[in-house]
């Protein structure tokens, strides 16, 4: 009998709702500048007058003398290979659920033109088994250019 | 040093984003049955605490001032009430229930001894009274939420 009682389950009110923020972000003259690079195919770098190094992307004032840095100058758009991270396991997409195809790499370069300062993209898929410190790459543009992170696809192996 | 300044400017830029943010809410079981009862039977309920004997719309779980389990104690309110205040929304957004503006009113409804927040339609904003008398209107479209109640309007005398 008390089966019965319970044989209807008890219905509960659940709501799925996705809610969309809208956001902008304004870049300020210096990274304006630089998304304008990449999308004429270059990279721009602010250079410190007070010990010569060159940050890419670039910072209104050099992070290591804390000077005001405002010179553009163009490094690579080729560079050398010093550091690495190939990822073996992507982590589903929280809003999708699709899995990012592995492997992928980041690569740390030594862009061609800059002391000692490092700047980071992906890597071209294909690649990788090839990858080491030490290679020369160079970058790989998206066709359709907008001055977006984006206009950049990945680096290649240069040669 | 502005000329300078001017032709830095022309190169910022904004870019545009939109951040999509999935969300669940659980009504909770006993907020479940307050909304299955709006959308099946049209009937307002409320959750009444055997110690202490206030009314709670919408019901909860606990009494919040002796902390007795109330949730298994639900009364019948009835469809009328009191406007207790109310307010005019002036302005328009995506995630709102009406086009401004628009009355949302708190209204303590006759059974009850807490007050239920709703749009109130059928008079302008600057005639509304605390203290009228308003009744529920209930949804031909039902959505699982409060909004199966469509609107409260005040009662003709």
């Amino acid at each position: 009998m008390s089966e019965n009682k319970n044989a209807q389950a008890e219905e509960l009110i659940s709501l799925q709702v996705v809610n969309s923020i809208d956001y902008f972000f304004p870049t300020g003259p210096i990274m304006g500048k630089w998304f304008q690079g990449l999308k004429e195919k270059k990279f721009y770098a602010t250079r410190c007058p007070s010990c010569g190094r060159t940050q890419t992307p670039p910072r209104g004032c050099c992070a290591l003398c804390v000077v005001r840095s405002e010179e553009f100058v163009e490094v690579g758009p080729n560079g050398t290979v010093v550091n690495y991270d190939i990822a073996y396991y992507a982590s589903p997409d929280p809003l999708t659920g699709k899995v990012r195809a592995t492997p992928y790499a980041a690569v740390f370069v030594l862009m061609d033109g800059s002391k000692n300062e490092i700047f980071t993209h992906g890597f071209k898929p294909e690649d990788i088994p090839r990858l080491k410190n030490g290679l020369r790459v160079r970058p790989v543009w998206n066709e359709t250019r907008t001055g977006s992170i984006e206009d950049m696809l990945y680096f290649e192996i240069d040669g | 040093m502005k000329a300078q300044r001017e032709k830095l400017n022309k190169d910022c830029k904004v870019v545009p984003g939109k951040m999509a943010l999935p969300n669940q809410y659980f009504a909770g079981r006993v907020g479940s049955k307050f909304i299955i009862s709006l959308r099946d039977s049209r009937k307002i309920l409320g959750v009444r605490c055997p110690e202490c004997s206030k009314v709670y719309v919408p019901p909860l779980e606990y009494c919040e001032k002796d902390m007795t389990r109330i949730a298994e104690n639900w009364v019948e309110l009835g469809n009328e009430g009191l406007i207790t205040n109310y307010t005019v929304v002036n302005y328009n957004d995506r995630h709102l229930p009406r086009k401004a503006p628009y009355i949302l009113a708190m209204i303590k409804l006759d059974k009850a001894d807490t007050p239920l927040v709703h749009i109130v339609e059928g008079i302008e904003g600057g005639q509304v009274k605390i203290g009228m008398r308003v009744k529920a209107v209930f949804s031909d479209k039902t959505t699982n939420t409060i909004r199966d109640i469509d609107h409260f309007e005040p009662v003709q005398d």
